[in-house]
């Protein structure tokens, strides 16, 4: 009896959850105008479908909400339920997501009536812009449903990688909404006032890091998952301007991800460093105007990094020797801020958490060399550098140019030189990107440094070290080298502590145009199988396509990633 | 599917310039359009518009909608129509029902004429000291975003899904006592109900 009514009550679910699919599906493509809007032309208001959506007046709009978020957050892909259902998951976290992006953010501030009901008084619900499902998103304020729901979206976060991380290959179900389930995550971050502060005091941060760095490990190489590794890196910025989320990472890192990440023992801000620096030695070119942004998250959560693993601590030295290389240092005029931020990055452990950082201070001592060359740089070593990296390739431009001058080819009947455009603008690109150090140049970088601490902790601790190599008759135990470390006070010693800076994310209209741009670049990606979307009239973004099988890949155009 | 496709076509191919499609999806038809103008052109030559007032307010109910908004209210309609994309559907909902209910949402007419236990005072007592220091929190989180005023409004849209048994899963917004039995016993079994 109890089997007939469940089987008969898990028909009729499954019949709902495919009606349901395909009103997503006439809602998702009734609102999707954006797509169809110039980058530079657009405007979240402007969008008379959505305002219909999104207006107070709309037929069970709170329904709607609540039932699109609880489908999501309740959803567990492990509890077998079907494919049907995680489609409406799926669509639901799109619907949610698009909107969620338009009109104005919602006003926080509780509004009640007579019986204590949470209302929106109908003079601000006539403004425009009004978005009642932002509204409502903004208006949670019980810590329960804030758990409920950043428990639900990093368990769904979390089965990426637990799929990929059983015995059995495909034994354990993962997600494929995961990118929209991370812009809805960004989306309760910037919608919610109380969200981030509950997350970050009363949940376990962790939950939310391990599959955002696991996803950025396996995205970083792929050019058509460029667009997943910025908003994973945009969220670890927005959270690490924020002292809770770096004491968080403190807690130890026991997950083992199914991929080739180094083995460590250490805390979870490690496993972000290591994660950085991967990207850095190993991703792909597209990620390099990223790099500022991965090294302020680090910089960020220095201050409070405790007990840093040995991985953890070579990997940072490491990155810093290469990008104190010349090819580096001198790719641009300002590519010493980079190593200017992982200065300060040493700087902040060493001066607030030294005694629990042995790891580190001994991968400084080893590679002191690398930080003498650069405190002492003069202007002489620096062109010599800056000619033995780049100087074969700016003869060769040269050389080229002077080619194509000379060359009949290239050269009208008037003998006036012909360069096609795209082509000199690349030689314009290489000649002034590869700058030629200059005096003032050198007096900018050796301004910017902030060596002293890294100098004064050098000049005390590398004679102690030394002293105990040679009474050990040079046979190093690193052991005991960490002891004496750790032994050693540095207080006395070190410059006066400088004030720990945060570089906070300022939310803009640059940031929130490339959100709207990849949102709907996901979502176009994500519907090709019935496509709803018409592929060539789209404006929003740009749309490549490679080959006729491999249909997946778009671009965004994210000229304006300043996200600081 | 079709209309699914229609939609596109009408926001994508064709465009929002083309002026058909403006006209078929957010044109209002002629005879609206006829009192819109009358209003107007009493404003406009300085008379007085009372008669065009009071035209608008026995025609605001009848006055015909765009196709477009049609459209986006039928689907949001739809979402929530019963034996289509939700299994359970009540009209009136009786929020005092928890009171002679047992957790299942059943009634048990001998249960609720008797005392509660002893054990089960101790729970209800623990639950509902569990409730305050969770409503505690809450106001202190809220003080420090700096949301503690809370302002008050004679009327306005409320922002409680009602009504709250057709919300298509339990979870943030929604009560247990609000949704179909099958829903909660699904949501157990998974161990996600919201206590």
């Amino acid at each position: 009896m109890f089997l007939f009514h469940f089987q008969k009550q898990t028909e009729s679910t499954h019949k709902f959850d495919k009606n349901r699919i395909e009103v997503l599906r006439l809602l998702l493509a009734s609102c999707c105008d954006p797509l169809y809007s110039p980058a530079e032309e657009y405007n979240p208001l402007a969008s008379r479908w959505l305002s219909v959506a999104t207006a107070a007046d709309a037929p069970n709009a709170i329904c709607l909400f609540y039932s699109l978020l609880n489908t999501i957050i309740s959803y567990d892909p492990k509890q077998g339920f079907g494919d049907t259902h995680g489609k409406v998951v799926g669509l639901s976290a799109q619907i949610l997501c698009v909107l969620l992006d338009c009109g104005l953010s919602g006003n926080p501030e509780t509004t009640k009536n007579e019986e204590e009901d949470n209302v929106v008084d109908y003079e601000e619900a006539a403004k425009p812009g009004f978005n009642i499902f932002r509204t409502t998103l903004a208006r949670i304020t019980s810590g329960r449903e804030l758990s409920l729901i950043y428990d639900g979206l990093t368990r769904l976060l979390w089965s990426v990688h637990e799929s990929g991380n059983t015995l059995a290959p495909g034994s354990a179900k993962g997600i494929q909404c995961y990118q929209e389930i991370l812009v809805l995550f960004w989306k309760m971050l910037d919608e919610n006032p109380l969200f981030m502060n509950h997350v970050l005091t009363k949940c376990d941060i962790t939950k939310i890091v391990v599959p955002i760095c696991y996803i950025l490990y396996q995205s970083r190489k792929d050019v058509t998952r460029i667009g997943l590794v910025h908003i994973c890196t945009f969220l670890l910025l927005k959270l690490s301007g924020e002292r809770s989320f770096a004491v968080g990472l403190n807690k130890p890192y026991t997950t083992r991800l199914p991929c080739d990440l180094p083995l460590f023992t250490g805390g979870h801000a490690d496993l972000i460093s290591i994660t950085f620096h991967k990207l850095v030695v190993n991703g792909s070119i597209k990620l390099v105007p990223l790099y500022s942004c991965f090294l302020t998250i680090i910089c960020n959560i220095s201050p409070y990094w405790r007990k840093m693993s040995l991985v953890g601590a070579v990997k940072l030295v490491n990155l810093f020797e290469l990008l104190a290389s010349p090819k580096f240092l001198f790719s641009n005029y300002k590519a010493y801020q980079h190593l200017a931020q992982l200065l300060e990055v040493f700087n902040n452990i060493i001066q607030y958490q030294y005694h629990d950082n042995q790891h580190l201070v001994y991968a400084i001592i080893r590679r002191k060399d690398t930080f003498g060359r650069l405190a002492t740089m003069s202007l002489a070593r620096a062109v010599n550098l800056y000619n033995q990296a780049y100087g074969d390739r700016i003869d060769k431009a040269k050389e080229e140019t002077l080619k194509r001058i000379v060359s009949v080819k290239h050269v009208d009947e008037k003998g006036k030189v012909l360069t096609p455009d795209d082509e000199s603008d690349d030689e314009d690109a290489i000649l002034r990107r590869h700058f030629e150090p200059t005096e003032s140049w050198l007096s900018e970088f050796k301004d910017k440094m902030p060596f002293e601490t890294l100098t004064r902790l050098l000049q005390h601790l590398v004679p102690v070290i030394d002293d105990v190599i040679t009474r050990v008759d040079g046979v190093v135990d690193e052991r005991i080298i960490l002891d004496v470390l750790k032994d050693v006070t540095m207080v006395g010693l070190l410059p006066v502590p400088h004030p720990i800076v945060i570089r906070k994310y300022q939310p803009n209209q640059y940031t929130a145009l490339w959100f709207t741009a990849y949102l709907w670049g996901v979502i176009y990606v994500n519907n090709q199988s019935l496509p709803i979307f018409d592929g060539k009239a789209i404006q929003l973004f740009r749309v490549s396509v490679d080959g006729i099988d491999n249909d997946d890949n778009f671009e965004v155009d994210d000229d304006d990633d300043d996200d600081e | 599917m079709l209309l699914t496709s229609f939609s596109s076509a009408f926001l994508g191919d064709l465009g929002a310039a083309d002026l058909n499609v403006e006209s078929l999806c957010w044109g209002t038809g002629e005879a609206a359009d006829t009192g819109f103008r009358d209003t107007m052109v009493g404003k406009v030559i300085g008379g007085d518009d009372k008669y065009a007032q009071a035209k608008t307010a026995v025609d605001e109910d009848e006055a015909p909608e765009p196709l477009a908004l049609l459209a986006i209210h039928a689907a949001m309609h739809m979402l929530f129509l019963p034996q289509f994309t939700c299994d359970f559907y009540e009209e009136e909902e009786n929020d005092n029902d928890s009171v002679s209910s047992d957790e299942s949402g059943r009634s048990n007419p001998e249960r609720s004429s008797q005392e509660p236990g002893f054990l089960e005072k101790r729970r209800l007592q623990a639950e509902q000291l569990a409730e305050e220091n969770g409503l505690k929190e809450d106001g202190v989180m809220m003080n420090e975003a700096g949301l503690k005023k809370t302002k008050y409004a004679t009327e306005g849209i409320i922002l409680q899904p009602k009504p709250a048994c057709i919300v298509w899963a339990t979870g943030c917004g929604i009560k247990k006592k609000k949704v179909s039995c099958y829903q909660i016993s699904l949501l157990e079994k998974s161990g996600l109900y919201l206590q």
